[in-house]
């Protein structure tokens, strides 16, 4: 009956046109990512815990610092968290949530039969590993790889008084690429949710995963290109010679001017952050929805809010440069701003809250990590209260207070986000199951030590810990809190350790898991009518679309307690 | 069979090939606005700004590009109605404009060592920064405009489908009016105020 459509391996599985194939290759790239960066973590709370003490050889210390005798040296901490934060962010949970998921899901719950433009989707991934590889690159050089911190702000990114050598040219270099490939993702993600929506799917009937992707895309191609501006700037400074970041001593010629480089940045900086959760948030209210049996409370609101929330939050990225010595009544705009910001949260938070009031809760690994998701974010959402106002900020600045704040909110929340949509969409697309004992396993020795983490790193950052600083045990009013920075090390490891029994998992319910029917959560989207494998172009009849995406426990629905978008409910 | 329906290729109707256009050519809009808002702070701070280059050839030669630039919007507008009745007449308009784009190409690097030879470099000072980062990014978009051009010149000799062919000319329009309109504000802004 089914006549194959002949490829080749190379068109089939390489340079794919298939936005499941694609969704699938950025899976790779992201979790290969996430583990390189997080193994980066463990050599920079190693040092905090214990300065230059040798790095242990279950931590590679002799391989990785055989010239210093297994010390990490100032400079290599410094290209630590650099690299940290930047793979951790572009190249970790970008890929997952955006790339991965974004391509995975997005055609699938609209109904579309793949992306409006297959080829610049193929090309986004390629773009993305371009990226990768001049990013891992300038690990070759001889002096090292980029070493300015995540946000390489100039002076310590500029060529003269900065970071020497080629590292952090590279580091521009594979950011540009980066964001070049997020933006191409970015116009797809748009078009196809304009224009690809299956008959009957409204806006307000898509699911809010749809919802949280297409936002994501909006700022995506709204502020990308900005960072991308500032970059070029940052790339001409250092290889033709301007001097448009450089001042003062530094420079040679006039009219260079460093806090341009800090108010490009964060205009892009701070919708990013939003660009990295608004997919947590959507898939978190459409998981807690399927898990509670219940459809999402105020679905419209959050939609809404969550609209807002992406609004707002290309007018705050002040709150970032409250020391940079900016004028009071402009500070103060911007943490009335920021503070706004709270109003949506809270609104579709309630809102989660209220889809899980008297819903008959299962607790599957994905509904454990998007319930987790609600507490990570939950703190790091508060805490952001305290960055956001200037009298609080001007003393919580630069400290490891923040490291604590935004690890909550992107690392901790996006990172969980992300597990509860591999847990979530693994059947769909492995077409087997994950092992549900390993994956709550995984879940409870994670989460504990996460939260003993992060919550911790605030309390040092309120003791005055600076969030960048090499060796502690230098400070007198810090070496009372040498101890906890030991704890904090240790559960950082067993963190890592517990990524382990996620990693088994996944590679063996990918090869000997056991075979998933085509909608084993009995989820009410899209993606659960079709039975795997599911072919190049998804639907063979275009679907009609009747219902929202949470129709659960519906009384009209006789023997089922949930219905398709695409059945119709008869009465 | 079913496979096979469901591999072949997605059809893309010109609206929706236009809404991309739209939202691409608002990536590159954020992007140059960027560089124009980066542009007005350093230019406010540095105080005394001045045109890049003195004496007549470096504004005869902007103003000139102008011109080019216009004339070859005009050429891709004949090409572009053209191509529903006439496709060698559409072809003739299409070669004049992807000369036009070249002549323009060329007499951005006269100007640049014109310019270079006279002293201002982009290592001279800020403003000659400011005037090379412009240029030198409007020029590689016409780069990439000139060889979208030179692919829909190219398509033009294939038996191409009417809804195709004026498709691609829209979408090939719309970026090269574009980075017409583009010149037009990096002229004003660097040459006139």
């Amino acid at each position: 009956m089914s006549e194959h459509h002949e490829q080749s391996f190379w068109s089939k599985y390489i340079f794919s046109l298939d936005h499941k194939v694609i969704g699938k290759q950025f899976l790779w790239l992201g979790l290969f990512f996430v583990l390189f960066g997080g193994f980066q973590a463990l050599l920079i709370r190693w040092q905090l815990a214990y300065p230059e003490q040798p790095v242990p050889w279950w931590l590679l210390g002799d391989i990785l610092f055989s010239d210093t005798g297994g010390i990490i040296d100032p400079d290599k901490y410094n290209a630590l968290f650099t690299m940290h934060g930047t793979i951790m962010i572009f190249w970790a949970i970008t890929p997952l949530l955006i790339g991965a998921f974004g391509n995975f899901v997005i055609p699938l719950q609209i109904g579309a039969p793949d992306m409006a433009f297959p080829k610049l989707n193929m090309i986004s991934f390629w773009t993305m590993v371009l990226a990768s590889i001049v990013l891992l690159g300038s690990y070759f050089l001889p002096e090292g790889t980029a070493a300015g911190g995540w946000t390489s702000y100039p002076p310590l990114s500029s060529p003269v008084g900065g970071i020497a050598g080629e590292g952090q040219t590279l580091w521009t270099l594979a950011l540009t690429l980066a964001g070049t490939s997020s933006m191409m993702g970015a116009i797809n993600y748009i078009i196809t949710v304009v224009r690809l929506r299956a008959p009957g799917m409204t806006y307000f009937k898509m699911p809010l995963t749809v919802w949280g992707l297409w936002l994501t895309s909006i700022l995506n191609a709204i502020f990308v290109p900005v960072i991308a501006a500032g970059l070029i700037l940052l790339l001409m400074d250092r290889t033709i010679g301007t001097q448009f970041f450089i001042s003062g001593g530094l420079a040679t010629v006039d009219g260079g001017d460093p806090l341009l480089y800090q108010h490009v940045f964060w205009i892009f900086g701070h919708p990013e952050v939003y660009i990295l959760i608004l997919p947590a948030w959507g898939i978190v209210s459409d998981l807690l929805s399927v898990f509670s049996r219940k459809p999402a409370f105020g679905y419209k609101v959050t939609a809404i809010a969550m609209t807002t929330v992406a609004s707002l939050s290309m007018l705050v990225w002040g709150h970032h440069m409250y020391t940079t010595g900016m004028s009071p009544l402009l500070g103060k705009s911007f943490m009335f701003l920021t503070l706004l910001i709270s109003i949506p949260s809270a609104m579709f938070f309630f809102n989660w809250l209220g889809t899980l009031w008297k819903g008959s809760i299962k607790f599957d690994p994905p509904m454990l990590f998007a319930m987790s998701v609600m507490w990570v974010f939950g703190i790091g959402g508060l805490t952001g209260l305290y960055n956001a106002t200037i009298t609080a900020d001007i003393y919580l600045h630069d400290t490891m207070f923040v490291v604590g704040h935004f690890h909550y909110t992107m690392a901790a929340s996006v990172l969980f986000g992300s597990f509860a949509a591999i847990y979530f969409w693994f059947p769909k697309m492995f077409d087997r199951k994950m092992n549900p004992f390993l994956g709550k396993l995984h879940f409870w020795v994670s989460f504990i030590p996460l939260n003993y983490v992060f919550f911790n790193m605030m309390v040092l950052g309120y003791g005055g810990h600076h969030r960048r600083i090499y060796d502690p045990s230098n400070y007198d009013f810090l070496k009372p809190m040498m101890w906890l920075n030991e704890y904090i090390t240790w559960f950082a490891i067993a963190l890592g350790l517990a990524q382990l029994i996620f990693v088994y998992n996944f590679i063996h319910s990918m090869l000997k898991g056991e075979k998933a029917e085509a909608n084993p959560w009995g989820a009410a989207t899209l993606e659960w009518t079709l039975e795997a494998p599911i072919p190049h172009g998804n639907f063979e009849t275009v679907p009609t679309i009747y219902n929202g995406p949470h129709e659960y426990s519906n009384p009209k629905v006789k023997d089922r307690d949930w219905i398709s978008q695409s059945e119709p409910i008869s009465s | 069979m079913t496979t096979q329906i469901l591999s072949k290729k997605i059809k893309v109707d010109e609206f929706t090939s236009t809404l991309g256009t739209i939202v691409a050519l608002g990536c590159i809009t954020m992007l140059f606005v960027t560089f124009f808002v980066s542009y007005s702070i350093l230019r406010i701070q540095f105080g005394m700004w001045s045109r890049p280059g003195t004496g007549l050839i470096p504004i005869t030669i902007a103003i000139g590009n102008t011109i080019v630039l216009l004339a070859s919007s005009y050429t891709y507008h004949k090409s572009a109605i053209y191509s529903k009745t006439h496709i060698d007449l559409a072809k003739k308009w299409l070669g004049v404009t992807l000369g036009l784009g070249i002549v323009f190409l060329l007499a951005q690097l006269i100007l640049w060592d014109v310019l270079v030879n006279a002293g201002f470099t982009p290592k001279s000072n800020i403003i000659g920064s400011v005037f090379y980062l412009l240029t030198g990014m409007h020029g590689l978009h016409i780069v990439a405009g000139v060889g979208a051009l030179a692919l829909v010149y190219l398509k033009l000799n294939k038996s191409y489908s009417d809804g195709e062919r004026s498709n691609l000319f829209k979408q090939v329009g719309m970026l090269w009016h574009f980075l017409d309109v583009l010149w037009v504000c990096l002229f004003v802004a660097i040459f006139i105020i």
